[in-house]
């Protein structure tokens, strides 16, 4: 089984390096990368390629994500033969609830063709110049509600697609033929897109028209305020600070998470005496032991399960109504086109 | 009333003794026990009971077929043993009634019901120390809400037991049934305590059969598991440890529940009735969403079916067409 991560890369230097080798010591047998940015990001990019697990793709439109996307997903098949595709960015870290990916995606039932992630979105945190990972260890309780809290299915899950190979990868093909796994989500996407100001400045100033449905209310927020031209007074008083995290902890909208934090620390602390990286490569006998949950862990994280409320009755009954038409103008389509081609062998 | 028992069994020496000693002292009157190729001194146990009348042995070979075998023989429970009630269970299974005794709880069902259910009360495994499986599992989960991991052996599922019908259906892992008979919904005639993985040897060796007969998540890892050399490793990871059992006791997930270790002790049967607390209802409204998930799941299936109709060339529409399909209604995020 070959799971690819697809990413769009912009001037992430800063999280980068963390980002590529978590993945590849996660279960990730191959990274797509299209993008860029600074030299620093070009550099990190090319050593990876050099290893041969990541393969850069040049893009004359870097502005079409959704395009950029179906291309890196297209050459994941057919290049690299993925089975799953795991379409990120590079602010994200993907978490499988097991001991890697492979553990989680290798016993998911064959009729389900997506599974989803469900997303985690860390605070910004005050930068002490320490590595993001590092600081960045707070994040919004799935149960919050408000404004900045989760308002829709696409900010709280992300698909991870297992391919069609007849579709060569072709995602809009496949289409409404992709069948999720619903109300369970196998993987964790752990989201820092705010790590610093000047980043979030270059991470917005990027951003044309809408942003993606995937993005949350508190980066929606960001990029009015960035649209506006007080930014650094918004990030200021979004910043969560020591006081602001122990209120949040006990009133439980806030919830301290180190496990990206500890991941790396564990995977930093297995590269070999000597070596150049920071993060060492499976092929360098690096392995990094993710622990699987155990029943007291998924007991409660049922319940964030639930609190994402993506099966209700409510949501049934339109879906049912859905097929319904379907159903309806599939017969619509194909009596009369029987009758008509009766009427004409009879007629002859 | 006369209550009889199916019971399909493969390799289940350690437990199915018991769960045979505990039924029929918990008022079943006899057991039908379809025999699925069984190698590890089941079917000796069930000869014995046999040997005794309280069970008829019924050996089956090749491929599993629960369904048809589960079906055959509650059907003979009613055709050929006069029974009044057919409880369906599997050898790890034991019906503790909600009332006094089950025979009372199911006379208490309307005369024009004839299908109730057991919930099922999944036991954690427990550190193997050779004691019996009931003297070291006595803690459950009661999870408030369902973990509809497919993968996971505690997803929330209900059996079937039913009035006699010889027409009766039953479908595979009897969690339905098709009757004449009304069914009821919502009110649980007893509680299954359930007790799938209890020692690693018996994990193994369900799980490279099972696999073989119905490849859910469950079995498919630890299959893997036995490919790759790592059952220790595998099980051990289900297995709750003494700092696990204290962390689900506090956080209300695990809970003590010694009524089978008593009534095998005792060897008369479950003396006190089960509980109906708030977690029991938690429970029950838990197998409700459990269920909205499989339905949910099993339309998204039935949608992909559609989705490949629509792009075949007779359901394209053609030159004088009957018009586009409307927006489609957007269910989830699950799309790339």
């Amino acid at each position: 089984m070959t799971i690819a991560m697809t990413v769009l890369v912009r001037d992430d230097a800063d999280i980068l390096d963390a980002h590529l080798g978590y993945h590849l010591n996660a279960g990730v047998d191959v990274v797509l990368a299209t993008g860029g940015g600074g030299e620093a990001t070009t550099e990190i990019l090319e050593t990876y390629a050099r290893e041969g697990v990541l393969r850069r793709v040049s893009r004359e439109d870097v502005h079409d994500e959704a395009a950029a996307r179906e291309e890196l997903a297209h050459r994941a098949v057919a290049e690299a033969g993925a089975d799953w595709i795991v379409a990120s960015e590079a602010d994200e870290f993907w978490l499988p609830r097991g001991e890697s990916f492979g553990d989680v995606l290798s016993v998911i039932p064959t009729r389900y063709t997506v599974v989803q992630a469900l997303a985690r979105l860390f605070l910004p945190r005050p930068d002490d110049g320490r590595p993001a990972f590092e600081r960045l260890t707070i994040r919004r309780s799935v149960y919050m509600a408000g404004e900045d809290g989760i308002a829709s299915l696409e900010q709280a899950l992300r698909p991870v697609v297992r391919t069609d190979r007849r579709q060569a990868g072709r995602l809009d093909d496949q289409g409404d033929r992709l069948v999720p796994l619903r109300a369970w989500y196998p993987i964790e996407v752990l989201r820092l897109p705010f790590r610093s100001l000047e980043q979030a400045e270059r991470r917005l100033a990027g951003v044309r028209g809408e942003p993606p449905a995937s993005w949350s209310g508190l980066e929606r927020d960001a990029l009015a305020a960035q649209r506006r031209g007080d930014l650094a007074a918004w990030y200021a008083e979004r910043m969560t600070d020591e006081d602001a995290a122990g209120r949040g902890r006990e009133d439980g909208s806030l919830v301290e998470d180190t496990r990206l934090r500890d991941a790396l620390e564990r995977l930093s602390e297995s590269a070999p005496a000597g070596g150049s990286r920071r993060y060492p490569l499976p092929s360098e006998g690096a392995r990094l032991s993710l622990a699987p949950p155990d029943i007291v862990d998924d007991a409660a994280y049922a319940g964030e399960c639930a609190a994402v409320h993506e099966v209700d009755y409510e949501r049934l009954e339109r879906h049912i109504t859905d097929l319904e038409r379907r159903i309806a103008s599939l017969e619509r389509r194909l009596w009369p086109r029987v009758v008509g081609k009766l009427s004409r062998v009879v007629g002859r | 009333m006369k209550l009889v028992q199916t019971l399909v069994v493969r390799d289940e020496v350690d437990v199915v003794g018991s769960q045979i000693a505990y039924h029929l002292s918990a008022g079943v009157d006899f057991v039908l026990a379809a025999d699925h190729e069984s190698r590890d001194g089941t079917t000796e146990v069930l000869e014995s009971f046999a040997r005794d009348g309280h069970l008829l042995r019924i050996p089956v070979r090749g491929e599993m077929r629960e369904q048809v075998w589960r079906t055959d023989m509650a059907r003979r429970a009613a055709n050929e043993h006069g029974a009044d009630w057919v409880i369906n269970t599997d050898a790890d299974e034991f019906w503790v009634p909600r009332g006094p005794t089950l025979k009372e709880s199911l006379a208490a069902v309307p005369a024009h019901v004839g299908l109730v259910w057991g919930l099922s009360r999944p036991f954690v495994p427990r550190p193997d120390d050779g004691e019996l499986f009931a003297e070291r599992m006595t803690y459950r989960l009661a999870s408030p809400t369902a973990i509809n991991d497919p993968t996971s052996p505690y997803r929330p599922h209900a059996k079937v037991a039913h009035r006699a019908d010889p027409d009766i259906v039953i479908r595979f892992g009897a969690h339905l049934a098709y009757s004449k008979h009304a069914a009821l919904y919502d009110w649980f005639v007893a509680d299954v305590l359930h007790f799938p993985y209890r020692r690693r040897e018996q994990y193994e060796r369900k799980a490279s059969r099972r696999v073989q007969d119905k490849p859910l998540g469950q079995y498919m890892r630890a299959d893997r598991a036995r490919a790759g050399g790592r059952v220790e490793e595998v099980y051990g990871s289900l297995v709750v440890d003494d700092r696990g059992l204290e962390r689900g006791l506090g956080a209300g997930c695990l809970v003590v529940d010694e009524r089978l270790r008593d009534a095998l002790r005792s060897g008369s049967g479950v003396q006190q009735p089960s509980p109906r607390d708030a977690s029991v209802v938690a429970e029950e409204a838990g197998l409700r969403d459990a269920d909205l998930v499989r339905a949910f799941r099993r339309v998204d299936g039935l949608g992909a079916r559609v989705a490949e109709l629509e792009r075949r060339v007779w359901a394209r529409p053609g030159r004088r067409g009957s018009g586009p399909n409307g927006p489609r209604e957007s269910v989830g995020a699950a799309t790339p």
